[in-house]
């Protein structure tokens, strides 16, 4: 009984109030890892997933394509025989499967077009066929932080006004939560065509290594730990105003909230919430325009209010530059020029 | 036997003087370093030298210029007075130009100042795939809001086959374009650019608006471009008929945050 008030009140502070109560709540780092499935585990969660999508079986297997090396490759295509409208990729380093119906996203779809409460139900419906099939399981998710977007389509003449734009999918999110707190890395993405068919999905993400308890808590297993908060969403958002000011720019915040964030490159990690803020900065630049920066992210902290924030979408390697210098002359050609190998 | 000979080469030569026939070129711009050059914003992350070694590697050629090297008259217009435009030997000469780096609506932004500029406004200093140079024919924008909706027909004035951008300020991955190149071998241009960018590979949080702009003669046609160009598979790599009539695009939407 405890530990269901210890849950309601985590999922309390830090959605609700985002962690205005007192400190020393309890928060678990979690052992989490991108596990790296077989070509066999690759291929039945293909065909599971198309089968669900179509509500038909496959005679025949999904088939990579071109797949000449034993190993497999970080990413890969492939071929659905007997259904194949489907694009489907698989991403073995972020163990994501992407499936596109082809055809219907770039479909015009009807005039009138389904609700966000019909494709929603639909969207619904879908998981819990997906979770039959073993794919997900549905207490990972909670349908009170689902986000939807969509897919449009539009056009119009030369130098006339826009003609048409039409919404062509919705796009259903849902993300993996751990004792109400969304993973940024694992989830499921539902593509609901307007007239109510399935046409896309994407799924999978990291692993936590975990056991739930009688009570629906997940505990942490592994290398992972109970800690106990230190700072508060108040403490750790004034933290971001007070360090996130480069000269004169103005950062806007996409979205901010408590999150586990799998660390990039990291093949496994023990990972602690974190207070997370997707930005962007607005400078003044020539001519009054403003330019605006490429999106960041970055945690804090809420264990330690002392410990540096987080880059959490750091450059892979440094950035690379040529040696050579470029020419300026209006009349250069290509072959004069000396790109950089 | 000579009679033949003459006709493989007439054709050959016919083939290789029309502007853009299938040609595979390039040429990138790509400012990652945004601090005490006189532009200043945020220092990025490098997104195009994957993406030139996979051109490089699919019989693409071309240039790829950084920072110091990458300059805003490079996509101004060479035949404008009064901007010093270089487009006709750099951004407007090849069959793909990309830039990286920030931007805005129809604007992108340099890292070093250049003659007393940092930015290319897209509506009023550049036209691509027309007047000088009219080699480029696709063209891909790593930038903030550029093909932000709201602002399309700002980059309205370029007669190429298609343009890949976002619509928000997009959070985006060292390999991600070159993940979308790759993925053109199979994939439509149109399709691959959304499905690839729409979130950094491995993250759930829909942080993207990716979306292409495509022009063509009419409706069915621009549907018909949309559809069938592909960069790697070499799917409509020649110039397209112009002008253009129509434009359609494509976009999945999760907000224009930043814009």
């Amino acid at each position: 009984m405890k530990r269901r008030y210890l849950l309601a009140a985590l999922i309390f502070l830090t959605t609700v109030k985002g962690g205005a109560q007192p400190d020393k709540e309890r928060m678990a780092a979690f052992e989490m890892r991108w596990p790296q499935a077989t070509a066999d585990q690759i291929i039945a969660r293909v065909q599971a997933a198309i089968e669900t999508i179509t509500g038909q079986p496959l005679k025949r297997k999904p088939k990579f394509i071109a797949l000449a090396a034993k190993a497999l490759p970080a990413r890969m295509a492939l071929n659905v025989p007997d259904a194949p409208e489907f694009d489907v990729t698989f991403l073995r380093d972020y163990n994501e499967l992407r499936i596109v119906n082809r055809e219907l996203s770039v479909s015009v779809p009807p005039r009138a077009e389904m609700t966000e409460e019909e494709a929603l139900k639909l969207a619904r419906s879908f998981l819990g066929e997906l979770a039959q099939r073993k794919l997900v399981d549905q207490r990972q998710f909670d349908w009170r932080r689902v986000d939807v977007a969509s897919t449009w389509i539009g056009g119009g003449p030369a130098g006339g006004p826009e003609s048409d734009k039409r919404r062509v999918e919705y796009r259903v999110t849902l993300r993996r939560v751990i004792n109400g707190i969304e993973v940024a890395n694992a989830g499921v993405r539902i593509a609901v065509h307007t007239t109510g068919v399935i046409s896309g999905l994407r799924l999978g993400g990291v692993s936590v290594l975990s056991r739930v308890d009688k009570d629906g808590v997940e505990e942490p297993a592994g290398r992972g730990q109970w800690l106990h908060r230190q700072v508060s969403v108040e403490e750790a958002a004034s933290r971001f105003r007070r360090e996130v000011h480069p000269d004169g720019s103005t950062p806007t915040i996409s979205w901010s909230r408590v999150m586990y964030v799998m660390p990039e490159g990291r093949p496994m990690a023990v990972v602690q919430p974190l207070y997370v803020v997707s930005y962007s900065l607005q400078f003044p630049s020539e001519g009054g325009s403003t330019v605006v920066s490429r999106r960041k992210t970055v945690g804090y902290s809420l264990m330690n209010p002392e410990e540096r924030s987080i880059d959490l979408t750091p450059p892979m390697r440094p950035p690379e530059v040529e040696k050579g210098e470029k020419r300026e002359e209006k009349g250069a050609t290509n072959q004069s020029k000396r790109p950089s190998r | 036997m000579k009679m033949l000979k003459r006709t493989l080469m007439g054709v050959l030569l016919l083939a290789c003087s029309h502007v853009g026939w299938g040609q595979k070129t390039y040429y990138i711009d790509e400012s990652t370093d945004f601090t005490g050059n006189g532009c200043q914003n945020a220092d990025l992350n490098d997104v195009t030298s994957s993406l030139r070694n996979s051109l490089n590697a699919n019989g693409w050629s071309g240039q790829r210029w950084t920072n110091w090297n990458a300059w805003p008259q490079d996509y101004y217009e060479s035949t404008m007075a009064g901007l010093a435009g270089l487009d006709n030997v750099y951004g407007d000469a090849a069959t793909l130009s990309v830039y990286a780096g920030h931007g805005n609506r129809a604007l992108l932004q340099f890292g070093y100042v250049r003659s007393g500029r940092c930015l290319v406004n897209l509506e009023t200093q550049a036209r691509l795939g027309t007047q000088g140079g009219a080699r480029d024919i696709y063209a891909m924008y790593v930038t903030s809001c550029t093909l932000n909706l709201d602002s399309l027909g700002r980059n309205f004035h370029h007669e190429i086959r298609q343009q890949f951008g976002y619509h928000n300020s997009p959070s985006v991955k060292d390999d991600q374009p070159r993940d979308f190149f790759e993925a053109t071998n199979g994939k439509t241009n149109a399709s691959a650019w959304i499905d690839e960018m729409e979130d950094r590979p491995g993250w759930f949080t829909g942080d993207n608006s990716p979306i292409v702009l495509t022009f063509g003669v009419d409706a069915n046609h621009c549907g018909w471009v949309r559809d069938t160009a592909r960069l790697r598979a070499g799917q409509l790599l020649y110039s397209p008929p112009k002008p253009w009539g129509w434009y359609c695009w494509i976009m999945y939407d999760h907000g224009a945050s930043g814009c």
